[in-house]
């Protein structure tokens, strides 16, 4: 894959351009103690080692550990490394292939290292580029399809139909009864 | 196993558990033929399975679903788990004419789709009863309200219905245990609309079969969510959880899954013989009984008369009038409008209330539309949206992530179910080149949204959008669903009632006029569609029609 082409398959020109670190040093904080996550002995079924761990690191810009787990806590890559394998079809999973090396690749023409060796804000200002191409909260707009787009929904999929990431929006299976409206944050 | 009954039943769903419940209290001896296996809730019920243990996480196994079950899955249902009670689209085919798409969603099993129905009943009115008459279109009902009225109380009594009682004389009220409750925002809509429309427009709490007290020996239902999963309390009416355990209690029930009905053989007026395939053995079988209820479904059962053909009914059984297989309908839906609404950021609605709210008909009623006839109304709900909503938009980190384990804004929505008139050209018939797994021919379906239907959805988008202001919501947006028909699973028609036997196939007791111990009593019966949910309306017709058929077999005249 070429330059050009890396750019294209991340559907972004804007990743080019430095972003000034001081933006998102604040939010790169609670990324410090990023762990693995995913079990070493764990043997993905469509990504390679290296396109997984590509994955961790982009699962946890997105949803880093605080006082609640990480991504890579709750094994995301591996329910990425499923869908890619399991569910999505032929063309689907080589635009995940393709965009993983693609990110490394602009990585290292933008930075001078691969995704994965590079710092935490750098990392953190090529992810944020591409979330940037998402709409803004609260939008109607449908988010645009592609790699990161697709990424970043399994991702969020992933931790959220967890037991550990369902409990944190307070479902319960047997709520047993419906109140009508209650004071937010209680009995949902 | 004997092959004579006094009754035999053809379906196992919301219309065949009514008839063997009550033939076989009757007193009659009375044998169920399902074409699907057996279901027991407590191995095949899967509601309180956690998303978590779902190896797909509830997207559902794609690629098994492309390939077995490409039709199925348009339906919300037929997801990673539902998906076990809807049909294989490799053994049950069906064919459309090009470019003219209809999604035929079925389930075959014991307790058919009353395991998947949305639960919503409502009871038709004089409104929808006259209106063919009305109107000058296809044939008039052969009933009336008056006639059908005993028969909603009759079945609302033992299924359990929640809901409100408004008095209105177009939608009648059912008779309600307790309604569930609305939210915050959809309270807030209901009164800005009593403001803005008068006692014109009313927004109600959706009536539905699901109990809200104990009921009839099934328990009250405790939200857990999803319902087209199954309910191993019982608490929304099925088959399974109400109708077949009475019939099983008489000890005149003999339920026969994998049986898939072929054909009916006839005599001297009468269905003579119920010919059977066994589903798992390929076995073929025969079975008679001194009546035969009808019950596979709206065009299940259609097919099964057509492809009962002899000397005398060469087009199909009970087909002298050449009505058989056509003025198929189903509802149109998917036209609306949704908005934010403000004011209750302090307040959360439980996500999984099982039920949504309930806009009846105003078009036509006291007044007359310009553009078309009938009418529609409007499901919808008002809730606050959760974490999925961070997937489509920006946001990265902790903020990000706590955010979204917190409730979103509150939106509401109304999404327009409309009537759909009788069209002679809204057709089935047997495809002569493709047949099912077991040999049976299959139907071809030619099924189109008319003028009248189309007329309807500006009108029932603009509609919901000025309500929705009217109510103060904010940012309202019209929507327009592209559905096809059968996309609604409300299909009826193609073997209707009517009083003329030129004209109809069934009178106004569902039963044949050609072949006087046949009863059709599911959705084919229908003359008319109205847009009323019509699961209710087919249990009545159904109570009704076996409390005819019996007192007929007392008087020796079937």
């Amino acid at each position: 894959m070429d330059r050009r082409t890396a750019i294209r398959t991340l559907a972004t020109a804007s990743i080019l351009p430095a972003l000034a670190p001081e933006r998102v040093s604040a939010l790169l904080q609670a990324r410090q103690l990023i762990g693995s996550g995913t079990a070493s002995d764990f043997l993905p079924a469509a990504l390679t080692r290296r396109e997984l761990e590509i994955v961790g690191i982009v699962a946890d810009i997105i949803l880093p550990r605080s006082d609640t787990p990480s991504a890579t806590d709750v094994a995301v890559p591996a329910f990425v490394d499923l869908v890619t394998s399991e569910w999505m079809d032929d063309v689907e999973a080589e635009e995940i292939h393709s965009g993983l090396s693609a990110l490394d690749l602009v990585a290292t023409d933008r930075f001078g290292a691969g995704f994965v060796e590079l710092g935490a804000e750098q990392q953190f200002a090529l992810i944020r580029a591409l979330d940037e191409q998402l709409p803004e909260p609260g939008s109607d707009d449908a988010a645009p399809d592609g790699f990161y787009p697709t990424l970043k929904r399994l991702v969020l999929v992933g931790y959220f139909t967890t037991e550990t990431g369902a409990s944190q929006t307070g479902y319960r299976i047997m709520p047993g009864a419906f109140g009508g409206c209650v004071v937010s944050g209680v009995g949902r | 196993m004997r092959n004579e009954y006094d009754a035999i039943v053809i379906g196992s769903g919301i219309t065949g558990g009514w008839a063997a419940k009550e033939l076989t209290e009757a007193g009659l001896e009375t044998l169920v033929l399902e074409a699907g296996p057996d279901i027991i809730p407590s191995r095949d019920y899967t509601e309180h399975v956690p998303v978590w243990d779902m190896k797909y996480r509830g997207m559902g196994d794609r690629k098994r679903l492309a390939e077995r079950q490409a039709i199925q899955r348009e339906c919300y249902a037929c997801d990673e788990l539902g998906s076990a009670f809807f049909v294989d689209d490799v053994e049950n085919p069906y064919t459309t004419p090009e470019d003219t798409p209809f999604l035929f969603l079925r389930g075959r099993q014991v307790g058919g789709r009353s395991i998947m129905w949305g639960r919503q009943v409502y009871r038709l009115s004089d409104l929808d009863f006259e209106a063919n008459a009305r109107d000058g279109i296809a044939v008039d009902w052969p009933i009336r309200y008056a006639d059908i009225e005993p028969w909603y109380d009759y079945v609302e009594r033992f299924i359990g219905v929640s809901g409100e009682a408004l008095g209105l004389s177009h939608l009648p009220d059912s008779r309600f245990l307790p309604p569930m409750a609305m939210s915050c925002a959809e309270a807030h809509v209901r009164d800005g609309i009593a403001r803005a429309y008068g006692g014109e427009r009313v927004l109600t709490i959706g009536r539905c079969a699901v109990l809200t007290r104990d009921h009839n020996g099934r328990k009250a239902c405790h939200f857990c969510g999803p319902c087209e999963r199954g309910c191993r309390t019982g608490s929304y009416f099925s088959s399974l959880s109400a109708t077949l355990p009475a019939a099983r209690a008489t000890g005149r029930m003999t339920l026969r899954p994998n049986s898939v009905v072929h054909s009916l053989g006839y005599r001297d007026g009468r269905v003579s013989s119920v010919g059977v395939i066994d589903r798992e053995t390929g076995e073929t079988l025969e079975f008679a009984g001194r009546v035969v209820f009808l019950a596979a479904s709206t065009l299940e059962s259609t097919r099964i008369l057509l492809n009962s053909t002899s000397s005398d009914f060469p087009d199909g059984l009970a087909n002298s009038s050449g009505a058989l297989g056509h003025y198929l309908m189903d509802h149109t839906m998917g036209h609306g409008a949704s908005g934010d609404v403000r004011g209750f950021e302090d307040q959360a609605n439980q996500v999984r209330r099982i039920n949504g709210i309930y806009l009846p008909r105003f078009r036509n009623v006291s007044t007359r539309h310009p553009d078309f006839l009938r009418g529609f109304a409007y499901q919808g709900s008002g809730s606050r949206s959760t974490w999925s909503r961070g997937t489509g938009t920006q946001g990265l980190g902790v903020d990000f992530k706590d955010g979204l384990t917190d409730l979103g804004p509150w939106q509401m929505s109304l999404y327009g179910f409309g009537e759909c008139l009788p069209d002679e050209a809204n057709r089935v018939e047997l495809d002569p080149e493709v047949v099912d797994a077991w040999g049976i021919p299959a139907l071809k379906i030619t099924c189109r949204w008319g003028e009248n239907e189309r007329a309807m959805f500006d009108d029932m988008a603009d509609s919901a959008a000025e309500m929705l202001e009217a109510a103060g919501v904010r940012n309202v947006e019209v929507f327009h669903e592209d559905n096809p028909p059968g996309k609604t699973i409300h299909e009826m028609g193609t073997a209707r009632m009517g009083r003329e036997p030129g004209t109809s196939v069934l009178n106004g007791f569902n039963q044949s006029h050609d072949v006087r111990n046949l009863f059709v009593v599911d959705g084919s019966c229908m003359v008319s569609s109205a847009n009323q949910n019509p699961s209710l309306t087919y249990m009545a017709l159904t109570a009704r029609a076996c409390a005819y058929a019996v007192d007929a077999l007392n008087r020796r005249e079937l």
